[in-house]
């Protein structure tokens, strides 16, 4: 008995590196999005924190990953930067960069989803 | 003595004499970078008529920007090969990559309209460069 949990525990230490992490992913993620309809309270309480904000919080940004599986949309927080003291950002994870630019009555005026690795 | 020997001899005693060979690889970009920055990005911002909403909206959120928003960069990391070196690296267990940094560093005027836009191409070993942005 103890043997059989001693290579249980074993398999579970070797292979627990091995898991990949899970994202949920969501086709619809961002069907909300409507030029000149979608204000920006809506965009944050759908979407959460940007990753990014700009000229006074006109432009938005966000980070998105993409699961080819059910060709859904999952959220990615702007991470360290490698731990490796550079000033620049990295795109682990991510796919897209959703970028959304308000107007003064911050209604969404126009957006981007921009391709940012292959 | 025959051209195709002199040539390996010519290689052999650089590469003893200067301590290291360059050794190509199939270009990938490092993990985590940004792959959406080509020479072709340059010519997608014009100086005069695209503003910090165009350049976002082409290129997506910018990698680095100063605190008044006026200066911003978008950077990419590839390996392009590695570098054996002699003595030290004697197995070549240890081979250091040799990247390539790209920097398109965007500069804004007071109204948020682009007045200037270069890319700075870098070849390094694993320290990041300066962006040359200043």
């Amino acid at each position: 008995m103890r043997v059989k949990i001693s290579v249980i525990l074993l398999f579970v230490l070797v292979f627990a590196g091995c898991a990949t992490e899970q994202f949920d992913a969501h086709p619809d993620l961002l069907n909300f999005l409507s030029d000149g309809k979608t204000t920006k309270q809506e965009a944050v309480l759908k979407l959460g924190q940007p990753s990014g904000s700009f000229e006074a919080e006109k432009i938005l940004t966000y980070r998105l990953g993409f699961d080819p599986k059910n060709k859904g949309y999952y959220l990615v927080e702007r991470g360290p930067d490698m731990g490796l003291d550079r000033a620049y950002s990295t795109w682990l994870n991510t796919k897209f960069s959703l970028v959304l630019i308000f107007d003064v009555q911050n209604v969404l005026r126009e957006h981007s989803l921009v391709e940012v690795t292959k | 003595m025959k051209p195709a020997l002199l040539a390996m001899l010519a290689v052999i005693i650089t590469s003893l004499t200067s301590g290291c060979v360059f050794i190509p690889t199939p270009h990938y970009y490092a993990m985590g970078s940004r792959e959406n920055l080509t020479a072709q990005s340059t010519n997608l911002i014009q100086p005069g008529r695209d503003t910090i909403e165009n350049v976002m909206l082409k290129l997506g959120e910018p990698d680095a920007i100063s605190p008044d928003e006026r200066r911003m960069t978008y950077a990419s990391e590839k390996a392009i090969g590695e570098l054996f070196l002699f003595m030290v690296d004697p197995d070549g267990s240890k081979l250091p990559a040799v990247l390539q940094y790209q920097f398109l560093n965007i500069v804004l005027d007071k109204n948020g309209v682009v007045t200037n836009r270069f890319l700075v191409k870098q070849i390094s070993f694993g320290n990041l460069p300066d962006s040359g942005m200043h």
